[in-house]
């Protein structure tokens, strides 16, 4: 399935998880979801995920910290984040090499352009 | 003539006993009552200042006036005691005058001894004697005898013998005893024989002739003491009286001198007949009284005796006359100069040898000195008791000292609490010199001052301090009252305390009213007192100053008003009504407008009060508080810039909180959305996919209105903190920091809060801004209200059901029915600024805890009550 990228959704909420592998799948791509970045790093899925979209606030490994975690492992994916917190600053995320960030909800252009972008 | 001849029996008719001396003073002869005084010869007489005769104690004070007098042929006077046969002394006042030949040279010494024993014994306060114990003592004499006359019976003592010269315990019979009595006497001694066999007392003189044939002259007196069965018992007793009886013969040798005796007696001597008229009155009594023996003999119908005293006299010699006794008498006698003497008379019937009185001879002593001295004891003595006994009940009343004081002898009897405060050893010897040892130096001056005028005689009043040996300084205040004791010698009765501890407290009240002042000016504050009756108001000068009035000028409620700012004139009325109708306290904030339109800021605080005389009046405090209040401006315009700021945080972190919650499941929503276009574009349409993502969007759009239901319910899921309190106490506390910004918005604000109110249980701080919100609500409804009073009253009460109430209602804007229902929802306000969310979150506070909040409009005019009411602690939760 090489004309499928897999891209991974990292997400607390259910509906995130639930309603934007679908979506993924309708634009082309291959997609997983997890609940938590424990749950991310514990599946055999790192070395295959092309691209990763990530909630930045987390109950317990945040967004940016599983971002670290990553490159710490030399793994580099390109990352997407996604949050519903208007307040926080998103502008040092983009410095830290991220690609986006998607304030909830956000649209599809918004995301299939940010996905052309890490995928290019 | 016949009374030349009775002159010598004059002198021994004097009651009194007389002395005749050498002009060398060598005693010459004595009468017969001096020789039956003493019992002792003219020998043994010479030798008495040696033989205890003169009472030694009295030998060294006596002998260099005596002696002065025989040496200046002055007379003289003392008063000495003389002791009696029976060994008893007595005490005598001794007058001595010298009796001149035509040439002026003394002849004799004329010495006359009044009985003042009585006296003495009555200024020594020792009176002891009685009549029976003199009497007893007089019949146990050493010739003394028990006589059974019917057996012929008698029982002599020893000196009886010897004075008989018969062998001391020889049968007696009344034969043997006939047998030594002198031929010449035998009439007489048979005569009173007979009678004492008929129980008659007895009393005479005869002579007997002892065995030796030696002649004497004897006074025998007996007493019936026993007459049982018709058995007369006498005692008696019997005496020698040989020496005087030859004395008595000496002096009869002339009659020329014993005229001159009786003339120089330093006595006044008349001599009565038997039926009172004046036979002979003595050239003292003459020269006394300044009238002759004619006008003397008038002396029952005439002013010789002291009118008061004038039929007493009569009465008492009569009943002499006729009983024959002793006749003894004061009695006030009219001098030559008009002025009346006390006099003491003394009368002595004389009797002829068939016992008929035939004259009365009179002895008048003056007795003027003792006289006012008793009336002047009497008299200070009562004095004396009633001021102790009021002095000793201040004393225990008021822990004071009494003390009595003799200036002039420096002597002071000091009760022990004076020890006490002078810090003397108790019963130790107190001086003036002593005390003044104390005083301080300051009060010295003032000390003698006080001292000096007692020793002129005057009461003082006196306040000094003294430092203790301990080093204490007391205060001591007094007072001292003269009681004149003896003339001329003031002696004082007083009371002293130890004030230190009131002069401390005055100074201390002193110092406090200092202090008052400076802190009133200090502080800018006044202080008045408003007597509501009469409107009677007095300011502190602090206070004239702060509204300035001309100190002192008169102050009405009127007056006050002009200077009130006009904007807070209404307050001030309530105030005053809230007075007048008895309000225990009140506080205001209100400006005054003065007259060079500046503004000053007075915060009062009126206390309520009763005068001395039960009215209501309020005391008040008034503070010049236009600095703190400008300062208070400031703050407030900053507190309020702060609680904008606080509020907006608070806003901006709920938006946040409430956008978090609220885009996840809108993020959810978005994406199935578009899942569900793509899925119907594609072709064929997965109508299966866009089914399952359509499913999924409801899902996320429930749980978005989960999201809002959550949010409301975090206000109420807080932990909550229930305690038991007091809600009238919480509205205390809530009105406390809301009244300055009440008061600043013209607001008057009342509060009616129930006594007694039960506890609730509850979270107090939430429901402390339940309070707070319904009270700013209120304020604000009244924002722009101009024509009427902008009125908030806060009110708590017990409702029946176990609740209480808490209501607060004012006169604002008033409710619109028709959004009176909605009120309550969140986000709706009337308001131009303001979330609207207020009434919501009150009402779900007062919901958590099991009550109720509603709104009414305002019964009387316009305006709004807001009510909530919560169940206390009687009533078991739902």
């Amino acid at each position: 399935m090489a004309d499928h990228p897999l891209v991974c959704v990292v997400d607390d909420d259910e509906s995130i998880r639930e309603s934007l592998p679908p979506l993924l799948r309708e634009l082309g791509y291959a997609a997983a979801a997890f609940s938590s970045a424990e749950e991310f790093l514990a599946a055999n899925q790192i070395a295959g995920t092309k691209c990763l979209i990530l909630d930045i606030a987390m109950p317990q490994m945040s967004g940016p910290e599983l971002q670290t975690e990553l490159k710490a492992r030399r793994y580099d994916i390109p990352v997407i984040f996604i949050t519903a917190n208007g307040g926080a600053s998103l502008n040092g995320l983009i410095e830290q090499g991220a690609i986006a960030c998607l304030l909830k909800p956000f649209t599809d252009e918004a995301l299939l352009k940010a996905l052309k972008t890490a995928l290019s | 003539m016949a009374l030349e001849c009775d002159l010598l029996s004059i002198i021994d008719g004097i009651p009194g006993l007389v002395a005749i001396l050498t002009p060398a003073g060598k005693l010459e002869a004595v009468n017969s009552q001096f020789s039956e005084f003493c019992r002792l010869s003219l020998e043994a007489l010479r030798n008495w200042t040696v033989n205890g005769t003169v009472h030694p104690n009295d030998i060294a004070r006596i002998g260099p006036v005596f002696a002065h007098s025989t040496s200046t042929g002055a007379p003289y006077e003392y008063e000495y005691q003389l002791r009696r046969f029976d060994g008893v002394y007595r005490w005598f006042q001794v007058r001595g005058n010298p009796i001149r030949a035509s040439g002026g040279d003394i002849t004799q010494w004329i010495v006359l001894h009044t009985d003042i024993d009585e006296r003495k014994r009555l200024e020594d306060r020792r009176w002891r004697a009685n009549e029976q114990l003199a009497l007893a003592q007089r019949l146990s004499a050493t010739g003394s005898f028990t006589t059974d006359l019917i057996a012929d019976e008698h029982v002599w003592s020893d000196e009886l013998y010897r004075i008989c010269g018969l062998e001391p315990g020889a049968k007696v019979t009344l034969q043997r005893f006939r047998d030594i009595v002198h031929n010449e006497d035998l009439s007489t001694f048979d005569a009173v024989v007979e009678r004492s066999i008929g129980g008659h007392d007895a009393d005479f003189e005869f002579r007997i002739v002892t065995p030796r044939g030696g002649l004497k002259h004897l006074h025998a007196a007996a007493r019936l003491s026993d007459n049982a069965e018709g058995r007369p018992i006498f005692m008696g007793a019997v005496q020698d009286i040989t020496e005087r009886k030859v004395a008595e013969n000496a002096l009869r040798k002339s009659e020329h001198y014993a005229r001159s005796m009786v003339d120089g007696i330093p006595g006044m001597i008349v001599v009565l007949s038997a039926d009172g008229g004046v036979e002979y009155a003595n050239a003292q009594t003459l020269e006394y009284f300044g009238k002759t023996v004619e006008e003397m003999n008038q002396w029952r119908l005439n002013d010789v005796c002291h009118p008061e005293d004038l039929a007493r006299a009569i009465e008492l010699f009569g009943r002499s006359m006729e009983t024959g006794e002793t006749f003894d008498y004061e009695c006030r006698s009219r001098r030559h100069d008009g002025v009346y003497l006390w006099h003491r008379t003394i009368a002595l019937p004389f009797r002829d040898p068939n016992g008929t009185i035939t004259r009365w001879y009179n002895l008048l002593v003056d007795i003027d000195k003792r006289k006012r001295a008793e009336e002047a004891f009497a008299a200070s003595e009562a004095e004396l008791r009633r001021a102790y006994n009021s002095f000793r009940d201040a004393q225990r009343l008021s822990k004071t000292a009494s003390f009595i004081t003799d200036l002039l002898s420096d002597d002071h009897n000091w009760s022990d609490e004076a020890f006490r405060i002078f810090e003397f050893e108790p019963g130790s010897k107190v001086t003036v010199e002593r005390i003044r040892a104390l005083v301080h130096p300051d009060d010295l001056l003032s000390f003698n001052d006080v001292i000096q005028q007692g020793g002129r005689g005057a009461d003082v009043d006196f306040f000094f301090r003294i430092i203790t040996t301990s080093g204490a300084l007391k205060h001591i205040r007094g007072i001292a009252h003269v009681i004149e004791l003896v003339e001329g010698r003031p002696m004082f009765v007083g009371a002293l305390s130890d004030v230190t501890e009131s002069k401390l407290i005055e100074e201390a009240l002193k110092a406090s009213e200092a202090l008052l002042a400076e802190g009133q000016r200090l502080t800018s504050s006044g202080t008045l007192r408003w007597r509501i009756a009469d409107d009677d108001i007095t300011w502190s000068n602090q206070l004239y100053h702060i509204f300035g009035f001309g100190p002192g000028t008169a102050i009405s409620l009127e007056r006050i008003g002009s200077r009130v700012h006009p904007d807070d004139v209404p307050m001030l009325y309530d105030m005053v009504g809230r007075a007048r109708s008895g309000a225990p306290d009140f506080e205001y904030e209100h400006r005054l407008l003065m007259p060079d339109r500046s503004i000053k800021y007075l915060h009062l605080v009126g206390h309520r009060s009763e005068d001395a005389e039960g009215r209501l009046e309020y005391i008040g405090a008034v503070q010049d508080v236009t600095k703190s209040k400008l300062a208070d401006e400031a703050l407030n315009q900053a507190r309020s810039e702060l609680a904008h700021v606080a509020r907006v945080l608070t806003l901006s972190a709920l938006t946040a909180s409430i956008a978090h919650e609220v885009n996840q499941p809108l993020a959810g929503i978005v994406t199935n959305s578009n899942v569900i276009l793509r899925m119907l574009a594609a072709n064929p349409a997965n109508v299966e996919g866009a089914s399952a993502a359509a499913q999924r969007t409801l899902r996320d759009a429930s749980r978005a209105s989960d999201v809002i239901a959550r949010l409301r319910s975090m206000f109420t899921r807080k932990e909550p903190s229930i305690e038991c309190f007091d809600l009238n106490e919480a509205a205390r506390e809530v009105m406390a920091l809301s009244l300055s910004s009440l008061q600043r918005n013209g607001v008057i604000v009342e509060t009616e809060l129930a006594d007694n109110l039960p506890s609730v249980d509850g979270d107090r701080v939430q429901l402390q801004q339940v309070i707070l919100n319904l009270i700013v609500n209120a304020s604000d409804a009244m924002i722009g209200i101009t024509d009427r009073q902008k009125r908030l009253a806060v009110r708590t009460e017990r409702c029946a059901d176990e609740d209480v109430r808490l209501s607060v209602e004012d006169s604002g804007v008033g409710l619109n029915p028709e959004t009176t229902s909605r009120l309550f929802e969140a986000f709706y306000t009337t308001k131009t600024s303001g979330m609207g969310i207020g009434l919501a979150i009150s009402r779900s506070i007062v919901e958590s805890h099991h009550g109720r909040l509603w709104a009414v409009p305002k019964d009387n005019g316009p305006g709004a009550v807001f009510s909530f009411s919560i169940p206390t602690r009687a009533r078991p939760s739902a």
